[in-house]
């Protein structure tokens, strides 16, 4: 899949939630369908009725947002998804519709699984290398997780990025590997737009020179780029 | 071509958290997130409501703070008399029996009570009032009746032309850059730390070639400028030294006289080493202006006009224990210490019921009294409005005698 791209301004700025398909399971507290301005307009008003229509709205969004950064089985998960949805609530005057709603979302949920990976006192890595071993994991990683040499050229990757400074790393994994703007990633990691810039720089010379220097990894990855090409 | 093993990572890890899985819109735990949201809208609307309530403070305070600096500045400026202000301290008028008239180029401006008076302004009191000029400074100039002083310069250096009358000044502590006179017709008293007071009086023809001017020091040393000669007059010392003692009642035509703390005195003829004269019957009143023209012991002058001051050492002693017992008080009463204060001040009316702290010890006795003894209050301010039925303090004295039990 994809990582997340980036919003474009041709992109309308208020999406309409499609109704459910017919054949689709109903839900059990069926919430009105709001578009997003109705929506938003809803929650400023201070109307609770509409929390049923944002958290179906925005729930997905702010999952996948979470999940990318902490793999399916954190044992935050469920909170984190909570607070992100609330931080939205909170913070929905900051939203001024000049990105998608969901692309605001999921750098508010982003936000949240950033300062909550930096409280933590253990497990403060980005990546762990457990959710290489998800027995969910859909048949693309199965199938990498077959491959014993690419698994362990992930984890030695894993590995490199966890040893360089970790604003650095996250920008890097921000930006480069989940597809979030520079914009979006001086939010998420409440900087400057320039220091943003300044440290996926930084971050992507340290962990290329750490890269490029560990002789076990060098092949694994020109083997990788072999396979690729055969 | 080597590959970047940067663009190789990359890759991998995009593969890595693209594996998102399903994601369920509808988890098993809906109902509860739902509520969850429920409250956070709820408790921002609340946190909005009141935030555009501190804003509506912030707004009001600000528009309060504005509307204050302005009704300040306003004030400080000298209200209807304002003319030339600046940053200079200027002295804020205190006319209680309304008796003052306010001209300014030439013409009659009505003054709020506690507006500054700019320089000048000119100020005539009736026969029958007293005007205070209260500084920030501390300074505090007391025009006597049927006076006329002007305002000549209010800057660092204060200047009082007195006209006619008598202007009594206490002048607090001046920096090295300030200074204090008052002019007379033809000479100048400047304030340097003493206590002094300066009466013009029709001219003696034998006394001084005819100056009119009378300097009469009770504290420290005054130097007098007179016809290009100075003189330095100590305290219980006179200039001239042939001048009879001055009379100084309130309000008494053609008697002028100009009292003050720190001062100096200018005169043409040469008055230095003067004999000391007889002491001069009256001292500056540190804490009350209005009864500070202490017309102690009066007798008519050999020209009977109006009362000559009658000058003993005893009556400046007194003068000496009343203030010490008044300034008493007032710590007491500063200090929380009612019973002391009224025990200070009812001595002080005991002792000096004609006293020229008399009024000021019954208005404080009767305020404390207020506080504490509304019955005892209410005599003590119908007493004071029998014995002055004019007093500075009239309007509240009558407030306190109606509102007794």
């Amino acid at each position: 899949m994809a990582p997340r791209s980036p919003s474009s301004p041709e992109r309308p700025r208020l999406w309409v939630v499609p109704k459910p398909d017919a054949g689709s399971a109903q839900p059990r507290l069926p919430s009105p369908t709001l578009d997003d301005s109705q929506l938003l307009a809803s929650i400023r008003a201070g109307d609770p009725d509409a929390a049923a229509a944002l958290h179906d709205r925005l729930r997905p969004v702010v999952e996948r947002a979470i999940r990318r950064l902490l793999g399916r089985r954190d044992r935050d998960h469920e909170d984190l998804t909570q607070q992100a949805m609330i931080e939205v609530v909170y913070t929905i005057d900051r939203f001024r519709g000049d990105c998608p709603l969901d692309a605001w979302a999921s750098t508010v949920a982003a936000h949240v699984v950033y300062n909550h990976i930096r409280r933590r006192t253990t497990e403060r890595r980005i990546f762990d290398a457990a959710r290489l071993e998800d027995d969910d994991a859909p048949a693309s990683l199965r199938s990498l997780s077959r491959d014993t040499a690419a698994r362990s050229t992930l984890k030695r990757v894993m590995t490199h990025l966890d040893a360089i400074d970790e604003v650095k790393a996250w920008t890097y994994v921000l930006h480069d590997v989940c597809g979030y703007d520079l914009r979006e990633v001086a939010e998420i990691t409440e900087t400057s737009v320039a220091a943003a810039q300044s440290r996926l720089v930084r971050g992507r010379r340290e962990l290329r020179e750490r890269l490029a220097s560990d002789p076990e990894l060098a092949p694994m990855l020109s083997e990788k780029d072999k396979g690729e090409n055969q | 071509m080597t590959p970047d093993p940067l663009d190789r990572a990359t890759r991998m890890l995009k593969d890595v958290v693209a594996n998102v899985g399903d994601v369920d819109a509808l988890p098993a735990g809906r109902d509860i997130a739902v509520a969850r949201l429920a409250d956070a809208i709820r408790t921002r609307a609340r946190l909005q409501r009141r935030k555009r309530a501190y804003y509506t403070l912030a707004v009001a305070a600000g528009v309060a703070l504005v509307v204050g600096g302005g009704l300040g500045m306003a004030l400080h400026t000298g209200g209807t008399v304002a003319g030339v202000a600046g940053a200079h301290d200027l002295g804020r008028m205190v006319d209680p029996n309304g008796g003052v008239t306010v001209l300014r180029d030439g013409h009659t401006e009505a003054l709020g009570g506690g507006a500054r008076v700019a320089e000048g302004t000119e100020l005539r009191t009736s026969p029958s009032s007293e005007a205070r000029l209260d500084f920030d400074s501390g300074t505090r100039v007391t025009i006597g009746g049927s006076a006329r002083v002007r305002l000549v310069e209010q800057s660092q250096r204060k200047r009082f032309s007195l006209e006619a009358g008598s202007l009594f000044a206490k002048v607090a502590k001046l920096t090295a850059d300030e200074r204090f006179v008052v002019a007379t017709p033809d000479a100048e008293v400047e304030v340097r730390g003493t206590a002094f007071r300066v009466t013009i009086v029709p001219a003696d023809r034998a006394c001084e070639d005819g100056s009119p001017t009378r300097l009469e020091v009770t504290e420290g040393v005054v130097v007098v400028r007179h016809a290009g000669v100075e003189h330095r007059v100590a305290a219980g010392e006179r200039w001239p030294q042939c001048a009879e003692p001055t009379p100084v009642k309130a309000g008494s035509t053609g008697s002028n006289s100009t009292q003050g703390t720190n001062a100096t005195a200018t005169g043409a003829a040469a008055m230095a080493g003067a004999a000391s004269p007889p002491a001069i019957p009256v001292g500056a009143l540190p804490a009350s202006p209005p009864v500070a023209l202490p017309a102690t012991t009066a007798a008519a002058s050999p020209r009977g006009e109006g009362a000559v001051a009658a000058a003993s050492p005893e009556a400046s002693s007194r003068l000496a224990e009343q203030n010490d017992l008044f300034d008493e008080a007032m710590r007491l009463k500063r200090g929380g210490d009612a019973p002391g204060a009224l025990a200070k001040l009812d001595r002080l009316l005991a002792s000096y019921p004609s006293g020229p702290l008399s009024e000021s010890a019954a208005v404080e006795r009767m305020r404390l009294l207020s506080s504490s003894d509304r019955g005892r209050a209410a005599v003590a301010a119908r007493d004071y409005l029998r014995r002055h039925p004019r007093g500075f303090a009239r309007a509240e004295a009558e407030a306190i005698a109606a509102s007794a039990p």
